[in-house]
């Protein structure tokens, strides 16, 4: 993530908190190495789903359960735990146990009529 | 859109299962044929454990087309070696069932506890309500596609997406189950 054009409240916590954006820069190699891996056609795909990803950790990471906005430590908090689990999802990897690295990977489809 | 998890390419008769397994619940997902208006279903998976032995994985899908948009949860728990889908006997013992619910009500409040009695303003189908909610907490934690597995914590999920959209979790630790356990099993294998 480019820092200097962050915009968003979301991007801006993660530029501001060293482990948000060690967690982020992760989950940017998982997807590179995914990217890199999977043939063209699949690759529109792919990149229309990291786009839904980004509007949906936005969403979750928006407000707390009571409905305040969230802000400072918590925020961060719930911004490296979506980069963390998206990263988990993108090399294939479990959130528990020792996996089966390499043999699990993900797949995306995109229906004819779909955005991004 | 449709995203998931399977093997890239499958060595074995469970690696097999898992995969036509996910095929599975990929039946139950519209994709968009580009007409106007028509949307692809969402479709994600997360994958809570994975090891040589055992492989479990939650899938998430929604109908975003609809009115009432709500998830419906399923798990996938495949015995790798010796290739099967685990099911409650597997993994439990049969008297576990009645100490399953009752580590999980605490966590289930708003849903058949006091918290859930206060918000059903309906004095004449609170109880009709209570009564149906039981029984699907009660089938749920006895269907081990309502289980995630893992070797810290096992989840449960209960859908209520047909009446109340409440979709309720409960976290229990793998440790404090191995009493409720088949010999066995070994959640973390």
């Amino acid at each position: 993530m480019n820092c200097q054009v962050a915009s968003t409240r979301q991007e801006k916590a993660i530029c501001a908190d060293p482990a948000a954006k060690a967690a982020d820069e992760r989950m940017a190699e998982a997807f590179a190495a995914l990217r890199s891996s999977i043939p063209d056609s699949n690759r529109d795909a792919l990149v229309t789903d990291q786009r839904q990803w980004i509007s949906t950790r936005n969403d979750l990471c928006s407000y707390d359960s009571s409905g305040q906005p969230l802000v400072g430590p918590a925020l961060s908090a719930c911004l490296r735990k979506q980069s963390d689990q998206r990263r988990l999802f993108l090399s294939g990897m479990p959130d528990d146990g020792p996996g089966l690295p390499g043999s699990i990977r993900p797949f995306f489809l995109k229906g004819k009529g779909d955005g991004g | 859109m449709i995203s998931g998890l399977r093997f890239a390419a499958p060595q074995s008769a469970g690696e097999r299962l898992f995969n036509s397994t996910v095929d599975g619940q990929l039946k139950n997902v519209h994709v968009s044929d580009g007409s106007q208006g028509d949307t692809t279903d969402d479709f994600s998976m997360t994958l809570s454990y994975a090891s040589p032995g055992l492989v479990s994985a939650q899938v998430v899908i929604s109908y975003p087309a609809s009115a009432h948009p709500v998830d419906y949860h399923e798990h996938i728990n495949v015995d790798l070696a010796a290739a099967r889908a685990l099911t409650f006997e597997n993994v439990f013992r049969r008297e576990a069932l009645d100490s399953l619910v009752a580590q999980c009500r605490p966590q289930l409040d708003d849903f058949i506890g006091e918290a859930a009695k206060a918000d059903l303003s309906d004095n004449d189908m609170r109880e009709t309500i209570l009564k149906d909610r039981e029984k699907l907490v009660r089938t749920s934690a006895g269907d081990m596609t309502r289980w995630s597995l893992g070797s810290r914590q096992m989840t449960l999920t209960i859908d209520d997406a047909a009446n109340s959209r409440i979709t309720s979790i409960c976290h229990l630790d793998t440790a404090r189950l191995k009493p409720l356990m088949q010999p066995g099993f070994e959640a973390a294998r």
